[in-house]
């Protein structure tokens, strides 16, 4: 190169490079400098906590949103909140993904088919519209109804606080029917024993942490039964004040809170009015009546002694005097009868019998209170959807307003066909948020007109789970991420366009005034930062209708029972009735009773099973047998599985897998029935992959955990596993660990979805799930115990002394830090996959693939990342750190302030979200921190000590095995 | 020449009292040999062709699994090694008689290693090469494979020399490199002689390619003279690289955590297994080659009779270390390993547990026949097997133990993907893409050596 071209090059370049730095870059829009004071819930970097609620089921737990550039990243339980104190399941974890949802609605839709002129181009059945064209045409619609002699009508879910108050006056304002509410666990048979018994069609708060004696029929209260999370901290609050607290569960199949109950028994199918009459007639010869039973209901209780009971129910005689004498022992005893048990043919006998225990013990009035009832009071009956069905036949209705419910989705019976008979109103409006791939020929059939409505952190609201208890709404992003609106907001333009004003009021403004009229301007600041009002409520005091009751016994049929074999639908505890079925993560996280992630399945006892010849193989095949299913004259296919503990006979589905079809319910009080009887299974010959985690379900002879016989074999029994001939790693200020209590554990897996939505880690999907290459850093391991028992155990990185992981490593990705973390540096990882597969735990995540790339995160879902950590990469191994990141804040404050870090100063994602406590986490050498306390338990084990790897997780095992 | 002089020589060449002329001999053996280099036949390129397809196979596999991630290999959790290194252990397995046949057995002076020794040399060199690729195709940042030596950079990252990976690196690039001179060596006077062939003349780049590579080779007594001793301390240092090599590779497995893996047996085991395997190889290989070449004046039956009885040896030694973990499995009362072993017996891997079994305990056993063991048809049908067997053993040893390891919520299965296949199909098309190109342009038997015998025999 001569000296001329030597020159050009350096002027060319050095241009180049001026020109590049030209220009605004959008990333430069942000840049905040920290000279000015910073905006209010802003600080660039720096995460900020905002209190909201939970809407993703009738619960209404409330959350703290967590904030990093107005953008909520993640949710943690509100601490102190009255529900849920700081702990959130794994739906209102995974909720977060409904604000992001790459299928949320980005603007007002107007259904086509009904155009005169369809549009070839788009393939599109919907064509967006303005909110002002939407809001006429609605207004249109509305004259055009009520010219035409039809009734408007609004459906919505469950609606509580002032937005229930404002469709109350936008009905009047716009002369529209409001209609009773539609939710698919209506809990309509307890209302209604309630109602027959105290003239209070109410579903009363469980006062659980105050009871010494639980005894619970039916209800689970640990998945989806009203307020689980609430019953979680309650039971976890309940075991620490009363050291004799116990539990007593029945149930006629299997489910996640029998398991975790302190004794789970199964009676047969119906036979819940024989038990119960049972206790009744006990409490009355062994005079234990508080209140008082009056002659005429005395005389009406069937008449049930020991020997019937135990023959009807199935119970062994013993077990039963061990509930009459635990109950008659008790100070303050709790029954509560509920879910599958209230929801059969003699469900209301089931939940009138149970009422009236409550009231002859005296639970009523102390564990039973109707002071701060659950706001179930404009939730609707299947009878009223039937209602509404035949004046949808009738051609009786005008606009159909749908809101926050799905009448068109599996959740309604068959019978009624409501989406069918929909389409035979004028004009048919939703209020929805979500429009999934597999809804939209469902929703173009159904709607005109389709309304997305905001999520509930970007618009103000507030919601009142139970009487006394007001969560408040607040927009945590800046704006809503697209073209849409509140309820509130909607209902107020629609009822100024109705009253021929122009749209002028918001509903913050009308908002606001509400909550100064009911909480007095001052209080109202303090609210938004509390997030919500825990008010004291005036008690209340029942009586019994005795009249009614004893007619409504006199007229009973107790004895409905199971011809056939039994079929149970049960709700599912990462969908609840299906409504988060479209939160990629609540079917990511698997069933924590089968280990099933994806795919569609009906449990069966291992004699049924064997009765009809489905493959004993074991679980690490996932391409399982076929069977069909046919129950109430519908029929559906399922993979089978064989659930340990099912009673025999007895099939349980999950209500969102089944055709609408195999859906029934009760005419007398509307209640959508759990228990079929007389389904049928029958082998179909062909297989169905079934994306299940668990390579067994057993432990065999291996003592993960131990089971307090011969813990090793001979040859190992002088090895503790401590033994080492290297030096001891050397911690000099903390040794992170963490403690897991599997008395307490209730299996319900929010620890997994925490964890997901805190350390970015992918869901991959059902096809990844059958290969087995799930990436959750942490599992909730089942293991069913020959003796009926069953432990979840929390698997995850045990952060051991010796890690078999760190010495494999060829080139230092993974090592051992001097706080005791085998930490991962992901950009050194080549993916050698060694440290895998010498992990005993298998603990380690590999990237198979960038998840990104498939998918993992479509837009705007990276707005949910977590900025204080990596996305990884193809080819890296991932694992737990304990929140590592955590860690780094709770040292970067104490170092500030020159201290160490304090014990409880770091939670991680798992531990803060558990509504049962049963992880700690902390510094194992301070000898006053919880971790180490728990770790010197006498029923303290570790997983695979013999192997020396000095494992930093503690676990206690179960009481009666320690 | 009389067809006499050369039966005598295929006898052993020590029946020589009626060698009339060891000129003729010498000239003949050249010719013999030196037949196989130049212009192939139609036979050679059908069999390139198919090489270098499976190589194209091969490499559009690996481009595609590196552009969108080791997910399309079948590969999962919990068993996170596959085909790859059971690949890998396999080649590495082949790579060991070569130095065996070569440097034990001249130090042992076993005499019909002649018959072998270049081109399970060569064969170990080749294999040597295969088997590197798979520790790059399975890693899952195969861009930076080079983070695995230890090179100075600014960032003071190191490498971790307590992993065994890390010994693999330094003990099979030692390997080849040693294997590479060694076989160098032994090819210096023979390429020296092949510029003399017509055919070498001929071709400019072969002239000048030979050139190079003799090495200025004179054939003086000198040289001579350096050359033995050279080749004598060549052969002592190789020797203990058959020990250790296989050792190492066998600690990948041993020092690891996972029963199945974990047990001291290993370095043995896994020597006795890679001759075993090497043996095997040597004989598919050769056997055809001698018939193609007709070379069968100068490997004898009796010759591959003796390799037949190492193959016997090695795989009386192999079933030993089958039974014996067997035993230890039954006998040390430890669930895990107990369980692991009825498993692979009776799990779902079965099949390949008892392929393994019968292929690499039961074939072995026929070779007790002296009439099996001098039958060629037997001999060729019996390695196949025997490869077959050994690349199940690694197969076992890594997929079952991973399969089931110690928490059985974490159990899963292996099934290996089309991708995986289609690189293993592409390491043999590597392979054989070399050693075609091996027989074709160097003398597949050591003509000096030949030679040479012819001289002591006189």
């Amino acid at each position: 190169m001569n000296r001329r071209d030597f020159l050009k090059f350096v002027g060319m370049a050095s241009s180049a490079t001026v020109l590049a730095s030209c220009g605004v870059q959008r990333s430069n829009e942000r840049l905040i400098p920290l000279l000015l004071p910073a905006e209010e819930d802003y600080l660039p970097g720096e995460a900020m906590f905002k209190p909201s609620a939970c809407t993703e089921c009738p619960a209404h737990c409330g959350v703290s949103v967590k904030l990093v550039e107005y953008n909520p990243i993640k949710l943690e339980g509100l601490e102190n909140h009255p529900l849920n104190d700081g702990a959130l399941c794994l739906r209102g974890q995974s909720s977060l993904m409904r604000l992001y949802h790459p299928a949320r609605i980005r603007g007002p839709l107007r259904g086509r088919q009904y155009e005169l002129v369809l549009d070839q181009m788009s393939g599109s059945p919907f064509q967006p519209v303005s909110w002002e064209e939407a809001y006429q045409l609605l207004a249109d619609k509305m004259k055009e109804a009520a010219q035409a002699g039809r009734k408007n009508v609004y459906l919505s879910g469950r609606t509580s606080g002032s937005l229930s108050v404002l469709i109350d006056e936008f009905c009047r304002a716009a002369a529209v029917e409001r209609l009773p509410e539609y939710e698919a666990y209506s809990h309509a048979n307890l209302r209604e024993a309630y109602n027959l018994l105290f003239g209070r069609r109410e579903i009363p708060a469980y006062n659980i942490e105050n009871s010494d004696f639980l005894l619970t029929v039916g209800a689970d209260l640990l998945e989806t039964f009203i307020s689980p999370v609430n019953y979680g901290v309650q039971l976890r609050r309940a075991r620490e004040r009363q050291p004799r607290f116990h539990w007593m569960h029945l149930e006629p199949h299997a489910s996640l809170t029998g398991f975790k109950a302190g004794q789970r028994l199964t009676l047969k199918p119906g036979s819940e009015p024989f038990l119960l009459s049972y206790l009744l007639n006990f409490i009355i010869t062994s005079n234990l009546t508080e209140n008082g039973l009056p002659d005429t209901v005395r005389q009406a209780i069937p008449r049930v002694n020991l020997a019937q009971a135990a023959e009807k129910t199935g119970i062994a005689q013993e077990k039963i005097n061990e509930i009459t004498q635990r109950l008659a022992a008790a100070q303050n005893p709790l029954l509560i009868a509920g879910g599958v048990s209230a929801m059969q043919a003699n469900g209301l006998e089931t939940a009138l019998l149970a009422g009236l225990v409550q009231w002859a013990t005296g639970m009523a009035g102390s564990t039973v209170d109707f002071s701060r009832a659950e706001d179930y009071a404009r939730v609707g009956t299947l009878n009223d959807m039937e209602n509404l069905s035949r004046r949808l036949d009738g051609g009786e209705i005008g606009v159909a307003f749908v809101s926050r419910t799905d009448p068109l989705l599996s959740t309604v019976p068959a019978g009624l066909q409501l989406g069918e008979r929909l389409k035979k109103a004028a004009f048919r409006v939703a209020f929805t948020d979500i429009m999934a791939d597999e809804h939209v020929k469902a929703y173009a059939d159904a709607y005109d007109l389709i309304l997305p409505l905001s999520h509930g952190f970007e618009s103000w609201g507030d919601v009142e789970p139970r009487k006394g208890l007001v969560n408040v709404l607040q927009p945590a992003l800046r704006e809503t991420l697209f073209d849409t609106r509140s309820e509130g907001d909607i209902l107020l333009s629609l009822s100024q366009i109705a009253r021929g004003q122009q749209p002028s009021l918001a509903y913050k403004d009308w908002l606001t005034a509400q909550w100064n009229k009911r909480f007095g301007e001052a209080r109202v600041a303090e609210l938004l930062k509390q997030g919500y009002s825990a008010e004291t409520v005036p008690p209340v005091t029942v009586a019994l209708n005795a009249a009614g009751t004893a007619a409504f016994l006199r007229g009973a049929k107790f004895d409905v029972p199971a011809a056939g074999a039994t079929l149970y639908v049960m709700p599912s505890i990462r969908s609840f009735d299906g409504r988060s079925k479209v939160l990629p993560l609540a079917t990511e996280i698997p069933d924590p009773l089968t280990t099933i992630s994806y795919g569609t399945w009906v449990s069966m006892p291992e004699a049924s099973a064997r009765e009809l010849g489905v493959s004993d193989k074991t679980l690490v095949h996932k391409q399982r047998d076929e069977v069909q299913l046919e129950a109430n004259g519908a029929a559906g296919k399922f993979a089978a599985m064989v659930q340990p503990g099912l009673p025999e006979n007895v099939y349980t589905v999950q209500r969102e897998q089944i055709p609408a079809a195999m859906q029934a319910y009760d005419p007398r009080s509307g209640e959508a029935l759990a228990r079929i009887d007389g389904a049928a299974l029958s082998k179909t010959g062909a297989t169905r992959p079934l994306a299940i985690l668990a390579g067994a379900l057993e432990q065999g002879q291996r003592n993960i955990i131990p089971r307090g016989h011969e813990e090793h074999k001979h040859g190992q029994e002088y090895l503790k596993g401590d033994e080492t001939l290297y030096p001891q790693p050397n911690h000099p200020l903390y040794r992170w660990a963490i403690s897991v209590d599997l008395e307490t554990c209730t299996g319900c897996s929010a620890c997994v979805a925490a964890c997901h939505m805190e350390n970015n880690i992918p869901c991959v999907g059902e096809e990844e799930h059958i290969r087995g290459r799930e990436m959750s850093w942490i599992r909730v391991q089942p293991y069913y115990h020959e003796d009926g028992g069953m432990d979840h155990l929390i698997m995850m990185c045990q952060q051991c002394d010796f890690a078999p992981c760190e010495n494999v490593c060829p080139v230092f990705a993974t090592y051992h830090n001097d706080e005791g973390l085998n930490v991962m540096a992901y950009n050194r990882c080549v993916g050698t996959r060694y440290c895998h597969n010498n992990c005993p735990y298998k603990v380690r995540r590999f990237n198979w693939f960038d998840w990104t790339d498939r998918g993992a995160w479509q837009e705007p879902m990276t707005r949910m990342l977590n900025p204080d950590l990596w996305v990884r990469p193809k080819g890296v191994m991932e694992k737990c750190t304990f929140c590592v990141q955590r860690i780094r804040h709770a040292k970067d404050r104490a170092k500030d302030e020159n201290r160490p870090v304090r014990d409880g100063e770091v939670t991680p994602a798992c531990a803060q979200t558990c509504p049962a406590n049963a992880i700690s986490f902390g510094n194992i050498l301070d000898t006053e921190s919880e971790v180490y306390k728990k770790s010197q338990s006498k029923r303290k084990f570790r997983v695979l000590e013999v192997l020396g790897t000095g494992p930093a997780l503690h676990y206690l095992r179960k009481e009666e095995h320690a | 020449m009389s067809s006499r002089t050369t039966e005598t020589f295929a006898a052993g060449g020590h029946a020589h009292e009626h060698v009339s002329d060891p000129k003729a001999v010498k000239d003949q053996i050249e010719q013999d040999i030196y037949a196989s280099v130049g212009k192939p036949g139609r036979l050679f390129w059908i069999a390139l062709a198919l090489s270098l397809g499976a190589v194209g196979i091969g490499a559009v596999c690996w481009a595609y699994q590196i552009y969108t991630g080791l997910g399309v290999a079948g590969i999962t959790n919990p068993v996170g090694w596959g085909v790859y290194i059971v690949d890998f252990v396999f080649w590495v397995g082949i790579a060991h008689s070569g130095t065996l046949i070569s440097a034990i057995l001249f130090l042992f002076r076993a005499k019909f290693r002649s018959k072998f020794n270049r081109a399970a040399e060569a064969m170990t060199v080749f294999a040597v090469l295969t088997a590197g690729l798979f520790p790059l195709v399975h890693l899952g940042r195969v861009w930076f494979f080079y983070w695995l030596f230890p090179y100075p950079n600014q960032r003071l990252l190191w490498i971790n020399f307590r992993s065994p990976l890390i010994w693999d690196v330094f003990a099979v690039s030692t390997y080849l490199t040693v294997s590479v001179v060694f076989w160098y060596i032994g090819l210096v006077p023979d390429i020296s002689l092949a510029r003399r062939l017509k055919q070498v003349k001929e071709g400019k780049i072969a002239r000048v390619l030979y050139g190079i590579f003799s090495g200025g080779w004179s054939g003086s007594f000198k040289e001579w003279q350096h050359y033995g001793q050279l080749y004598k301390y060549m052969a002592a240092l190789a020797a203990p690289l058959v020990l250790s090599v296989h050792s190492v590779v066998s600690w990948d497995f041993a020092m690891g955590v996972v029963y199945g893996w974990h047990t001291t047996i290993f370095a043995p085991y896994f020597v006795a297994g890679a001759i075993f395997s090497g043996c095997a190889m040597v004989l598919t290989l050769v056997i055809p080659m001698r018939k193609i070449y007709r070379l069968e004046k100068y490997i004898s039956i009796d010759d591959l009779e003796k390799l037949a009885k190492l193959l016997m040896f090695t795989g009386l030694i192999v079933g030993y270390a089958y039974i014996i973990e067997l035993a230890l499995a039954v006998y040390s009362g430890n669930v895990y390993e107990y369980e692991q072993f009825m498993y692979r017996m009776g799990g779902d891997y079965a099949w390949a547990y008892w392929t393994m079994m019968i292929c690499n305990i039961g074939t072995p056993l026929l070779l007790f026949f002296r009439k099996l063991r001098r039958s060629i048809a037997f001999l060729f049908a019996i390695s196949i097997p025997v490869n077959i067997g050994m690349w199940f053993e690694r197969f076992n040893i890594i997929i079952i133990s991973l399969a089931k390891d110690f928490d059985p919520y974490a159990f899963g299965l292996y099934t290996p993907s089309l991708i995986e296949l289609g690189i293993t199909l592409g390491s043999f098309g590597w392979f054989f893409t070399y050693y075609l190109g091996f027989t074709r342009t160097l003398p597949v038997l050591s003509v000096t050596e030949l030679k040479e015998e012819v001289e002591h025999g006189r």
